[in-house]
């Protein structure tokens, strides 16, 4: 497999200006090469602390990592379930009907803590 | 001046803290994957905290927000360093998990079908070379840019200012890749689908759609150049619909599948998400219910001043230089207005360059402090339609459309 594609659009702009056409137009776009693209993106360590219905938050993190949780403002309880609930019913979370009220008390209790930070 | 601006920096309350991130460490188990990280940021609002993060590919330093998948913020003193915000700086946002992390420039094709003449699969090198390339300098900013300083505060990505960027982006014209698949006449609305994708196989695909009208004024394009260079990956390399004007949402990354539909899209990106009150400044009480609901679409003017930050330090009867960025949301920079005294009295900043009508403009004002003591200095945009930032902030559940009048809270010693 190729691991470069190297060209631009000189000669196509050469074309157009030899031609008259757009020659006065004030913007020619500068040429763009296109390299091939191989990266790594960083995986995340954290965690949700411990406590009841932390296994069930686990669950969360086949998604997306725990920052952008932990990184909430404070909601109330009943904003925390209609998270908990958007999750499972538009995304697909894996998370059962009957873990719902425990993983609301844990992210409420969570999110409480969080907000000194 | 730059020697007054550098002086005054020294004066200036430090925002970057060493080891400023070690209480949430010992409490949370710390993001060590992410390397040895020494370096955070307190944005202006609870919870504010946030590491400063090296670790993301052919990013430089950005504000973490969320490791998977990524959110990262542009610092806001980047935005004073010019007009065009650096690749390596530019705000990152996805939606799904699976992001591919390999892309071959050869093999890789954008396809065009659905109700049209012929279905379309273009290689890079056809894009680049088959169609007349353009190029426009445009604001991207993210539909949530300034969600942490909603009040009452609000769930979702909580960004500071820095969801914002603007680049020259170089590419082809939309309408013109569809003019040669030829659009049917019963075309309604063009969906947009880039190649990242969710992990679980209910989660929604990520896929936006514009009108037909829209798709073909010859202003949305399809760019594969970012400031001169091609994109980086989390930028939506190797192409990314450009909607000039419009709410980043728009701006699908890693476009690789356009379909021309001839009835009006109902996908969840379009019929659940992304809604705002179809009302002015998408403004609502909080709780407020029974509103009508539509699509975020155009964008709204707002600026900043971005050489003085809350609880800089100015000297009486020296004169500064403030100095920021501005845009018009869906049009030009008509003027931009700044108060040093709190908006009691307003006058006309003194507009730079004009890159284009979708882009950051930058804007200067000089200021001689007066009497010792705190002092704000405000600024707003009015644009070429008229339409001018509002005194008052906005208020809706999603966190959408923040471009009320910035105000900075200096101390004049």
């Amino acid at each position: 497999m190729k691991r470069k594609l190297a060209f631009d659009v000189a000669a196509l702009l050469l074309a157009l200006v030899v031609s008259g056409s757009s020659a006065h137009e004030a913007a020619r776009p500068a040429p763009i090469t296109i390299h091939s693209v191989s990266v790594n993106l960083p995986s995340s360590a954290a965690t949700f602390p411990p406590g009841p219905g932390s296994d069930i938050a686990a669950k969360c993190l086949i998604c997306h990592s725990a920052g952008m949780v932990l990184r909430q403002p404070a909601l109330s309880q009943a904003a925390w379930k209609a998270e908990i609930n958007k999750m499972r019913t538009v995304y697909g979370a894996p998370i059962d009907e009957t873990e719902v009220d425990t993983l609301t008390v844990y992210m409420t209790k969570v999110n409480a803590d969080q907000q000194s930070h | 001046m730059s020697k007054e601006l550098s002086s005054e920096a020294m004066l200036r309350r430090r925002f970057l803290q060493a080891a400023g991130l070690f209480g949430s460490i010992g409490l949370w188990g710390g993001t060590a994957a992410l390397g040895a990280t020494t370096k955070s940021v307190r944005l202006p609002f609870a919870n504010g905290e946030r590491e400063l993060t090296n670790a993301f590919p052919q990013k430089g330093e950005m504000i973490l927000l969320r490791t998977r998948p990524p959110l990262l913020e542009t610092p806001f003193d980047v935005f004073d360093h010019g007009v065009f915000t650096p690749n390596n700086r530019f705000f990152v946002r996805w939606h799904l998990p699976y992001i591919p992390t390999q892309i071959d420039a050869e093999a890789f094709r954008l396809t065009v079908h659905g109700h049209v003449g012929k279905n379309l699969s273009l290689s890079l090198h056809q894009l680049m070379t088959e169609f007349e390339p353009v190029e426009i300098a445009a604001v991207n900013q993210c539909s949530g840019n300034s969600r942490g300083f909603f009040d009452p505060r609000v769930a979702g990505g909580q960004w500071a200012n820095g969801a914002m960027g603007c680049a020259r982006w170089t590419g082809v014209r939309l309408k013109d890749v569809l003019d040669r698949a030829g659009v049917n006449a019963d075309a309604v609305q063009v969906r947009f689908n880039g190649l990242d994708s969710g992990i679980i196989a209910s989660t929604p695909d990520f896929i936006k759609s514009l009108d037909i009208d829209h798709a073909r004024d010859g202003e949305v394009m399809i760019a594969y150049g970012m400031n001169g260079e091609q994109l980086p990956l989390l930028n939506g390399f190797p192409t990314r619909l450009i909607v000039p004007g419009w709410y980043s949402t728009y701006w699908v990354k890693m476009l690789n599948d356009i379909e021309v539909l001839n009835k009006p899209d109902d996908n969840f990106w379009m019929a659940k998400a992304y809604l705002i009150p179809d009302t002015p400044n998408a403004n609502v009480k909080p709780g407020q219910t029974g509103f009508h609901s539509v699509p975020i679409n155009r964008m709204v003017p707002r600026s900043f001043i971005t050489n003085l930050r809350d609880g800089d330090r100015v000297l009486a009867g020296h004169a500064v230089q403030v100095r920021g960025i501005a845009f018009g949301g869906d049009t030009g920079v008509a003027k931009v207005l700044w108060s040093n005294d709190g908006g009691t009295h307003w006058r006309d900043a003194t507009l730079e360059e004009d890159h284009g009508k979708y882009s950051f403009r930058r804007w200067h004002a000089h200021y001689t402090p007066g009497s010792r003591g705190e002092n704000t200095l405000m600024v707003k945009a009015v644009n070429s339609n008229g339409v001018e930032q509002p005194d008052a902030a906005n208020w809706n559940a999603g966190g959408f459309m923040r471009n009320v009048v910035e105000s900075t809270k200096i101390t004049v010693a």
